[in-house]
């Protein structure tokens, strides 16, 4: 078939300066512009915000463009929805796109909401007709029929948000464009932003997704495109390169010490004078892998510990960090009714789940020791990434969030293992 | 030059309301609103007259309100678009940064509003034409000629205008400093017998500023029931087209960088 969006070897160049111009090159650039030749800009005022940047889309299919800041990724949906032009290559966009980039961009302040629902509508590229139909539609999912023939310039910024994502998200397009936009409005809003998307994607919309929240990407799209400083580092199968994007995340956040949304591995390290935590060992129990899982695999979490003094039936509170620093799930010992034994010399606590239930994407187990009583932090220390397969989600950001179960959770001295049945089983 | 008519003609429900807005948006909060599409030529004539044919005594083959309403209408109607066209693009910068149209639509709602202005104001001309008693004749279905020759003249400038004001706000500037020599140089409060008698030698010169040709067509076609001067009409036709056409070119070649430095 033929692809619905070509981006074809494209670049684009930004000069980065103070936008002054000066009064020689006022006829020097302008002619030079013209006839297309350079302009004569030094190196260091060049940015290139993509380089030779090549994919296509399939229609009716999703794509994920992910990357750090700065990696060319908005860029790239101004260039698809022709809000800036490439420096050089082609973009080819076949039908009429629509983009969930700037919600309401097109409104004007003195007019009502009805007037810029039907301004942006046809800037959009819907007709007139269109718009009546879909009108009360765009009215009722944006929530503000109270308001609609309200200036906008007396709406507050979530309404203007809401107002333009109805008429963005009923244009009915062959291509829409995405962008963080679902960050915006209640989680309400939110859902129901990520259910139009869905709904489109049903009716056969082509999706360029853009998106810092990776679970979303996985669920919302087929393939990904992974950009670096402006050149794609990898295209594929999304999850294929979701995966290297997160162990560039992963490498990134140990490189840097710290981390974009939590401290973690090596970060996460602490020992108090009572005990410490030498290692984190998340194992299959299906394949003994300490790294490959799949969403129901059996695992064992093994908090290996040295206690310089006993410590008295502490607590464990078991974080699984998504890359995006999101918890999927946490374990607390004492919630769970696991009583643990006392801690002395050197052992593991082991604890067991029969199902892992996390959903695709990479994790950090970080594990908190607290005392008994008082709760004080006694030591911490998290798990390698471990990487996890298996199932697609909804669209809900909370996806892959859940409540974990576990079969048992015991403690293992080293010199003599005794076995302890925990006395529920959650 | 052809793909970009076709895009226009896509886009043609855009034009429409972007004029509407232009005129709602002008209008809006205004207590006299749309009033002012006629209080400003009104005004303007009004003044003319009493300066020009009271003081000054400038001498006119017709009444002097008639004869300087009827060159009044067609100038309100370039300076305003001018005026407010060369400011569309970075006036609506949300707009030209946020969401991609064909640029040219902002310029055309510009010159749709006015020509709504044009219209309300031209019911003043028509209760002068009562009042002077002035015949309509067949000539009258040249106007809409003239007007066609004037939109092109103006789409010209604009698009040109705009373009360069992106650029160099310096045009900003220029603009109505340029609208005011231009009146001068415009047979408006004085006729063109005038140049002919004292100036002769410029007479030529004189006509290769378009709006000559256009106003004096107004003025031969409705009060002197002639048809137009086709040399002067000839000649402003010409030099608006090859305006317009520069104009349009350079402007696209430009579009393209609008967003990267508006």
């Amino acid at each position: 078939m033929k692809p619905a969006v070509r981006f074809e070897n494209v670049s684009k160049r930004y000069e980065i300066g103070t936008g002054q111009t000066s009064l020689k090159r006022l006829f020097k650039k302008p002619v030079a512009r013209l006839t297309g030749r350079g302009n004569g800009v030094p190196e260091s005022q060049i940015l290139w915000a993509l380089r030779d940047v090549s994919f296509n889309i399939t229609p009716g299919k999703a794509l994920g463009l992910v990357g750090p800041n700065g990696s060319g990724k908005t860029t790239s949906l101004k260039l698809l929805s022709r809000i800036t032009f490439p420096t050089s290559g082609k973009v080819h966009i076949d039908g009429r796109i629509s983009a969930l980039i700037e919600l309401g961009a097109g409104f004007h302040p003195d007019l009502t909401g009805r007037e810029n629902v039907y301004l942006n509508g046809t800037i959009l590229g819907m007709k007139k007709h269109e718009i009546d139909k879909r009108f009360d539609q765009m009215v009722e999912f944006s929530g503000i029929a109270r308001f609609i023939d309200t200036p906008v310039k007396r709406y507050s910024s979530g309404m203007y948000v809401r107002l333009g994502f109805s008429v963005a998200a009923h244009v009915e397009p062959d291509v829409l464009l995405v962008d963080e936009v679902l960050a915006v409005g209640d989680a309400q809003f939110r859902q129901k932003c990520a259910r139009r998307i869905e709904e489109l994607q049903k009716l056969g919309t082509t999706i360029v997704f853009v998106a810092h929240n990776l679970y979303l990407v996985r669920s919302v799209c087929d393939e990904a495109v992974f950009l670096l400083n402006g050149k794609v580092q990898r295209q594929g199968e999304v999850n294929e390169v979701l995966n290297q994007y997160e162990n560039w995340l992963i490498e990134r956040q140990i490189s840097e010490g710290g981390a974009p949304a939590t401290a973690m591995n090596d970060e996460f390290k602490f020992s108090s004078d009572d005990i410490g935590i030498r290692e984190v060992i998340v194992r299959n129990l299906n394949t003994g892998s300490t790294e490959e899982f799949s969403h129901d695999d059996p695992v064992e979490i093994q908090v290996h510990y040295t206690a310089h003094n006993p410590v008295n039936k502490p607590n464990l509170v078991l974080r699984f960090a998504r890359a995006d620093g999101v918890t999927a799930a946490m374990i607390r010992t004492a919630d769970y009714g696991l009583k643990l034994d006392d801690l002395e010399g050197v052992g593991h606590v082991s604890i067991k789940m029969d199902h892992l239930q996390l959903a695709t994407g990479g994790y950090v187990v970080m594990v908190s020791m607290l005392g008994a009583i008082d709760g004080v932090g006694l030591a911490w220390g998290s798990s390698r990434w471990i990487q996890v397969a298996g199932i697609s989600l909804g669209h809900e950001e909370s996806s892959g969030v859940f409540v974990p179960r576990v079969a048992s959770a015991e403690v293992r001295p080293e010199a003599d293992v005794i076995e302890m049945v925990p006395e529920t089983i959650s | 030059m052809i793909a970009h008519v076709q895009t226009l003609f896509r886009f043609r429900e855009l034009i429409g309301m972007w004029t509407f807005r232009e005129i709602r948006v002008r209008y809006k909060q205004s207590l006299l609103g749309a009033a002012w599409a006629v209080l400003q030529p009104l005004a303007m004539m009004l003044m003319f007259t009493v300066v020009f044919s009271r003081i000054a005594r400038i001498e006119t083959d017709y009444p002097y309100p008639i004869f300087s309403y009827s060159a009044v209408l067609p100038w309100t109607l370039l300076a305003t678009s001018v005026s407010f066209g060369v400011n569309s693009l970075i006036n609506n910068m949300n707009l030209v940064t946020k969401t991609y149209f064909p640029r040219e639509i902002l310029p055309l709602g510009v010159i749709g509003s006015a020509l709504f202005d044009f219209v309300v104001a031209s019911s003043i001309f028509v209760i002068l034409m009562i009042y002077y008693q002035i015949p309509v004749n067949i000539n009258f279905l040249w106007i809409p000629v003239f007007l066609v020759i004037q939109i092109i003249l103006m789409l010209g400038i604009i698009l040109l205008g705009s373009a360069l004001t992106v650029f160099y706000r310096d045009v900003r500037y220029v603009v109505p400093l340029a609208i005011q020599l231009w009146f001068y140089a415009t047979p408006i409060i004085y006729p063109i017998s005038l140049v002919e008698e004292n100036l002769p030698q410029l007479r030529t010169f004189y006509a290769l500023n378009p709006m000559v040709g256009i106003v004096e067509s107004y003025r031969d076609v409705i009060l002197e029931g002639v048809p137009p001067n086709f040399t002067d009409l000839g000649l402003a036709a010409a030099m608006s087209i090859v305006l317009f056409v520069v104009a349009y070119y350079v402007f696209k070649r430009l579009e393209v960088l609008f967003n990267d430095l508006i």
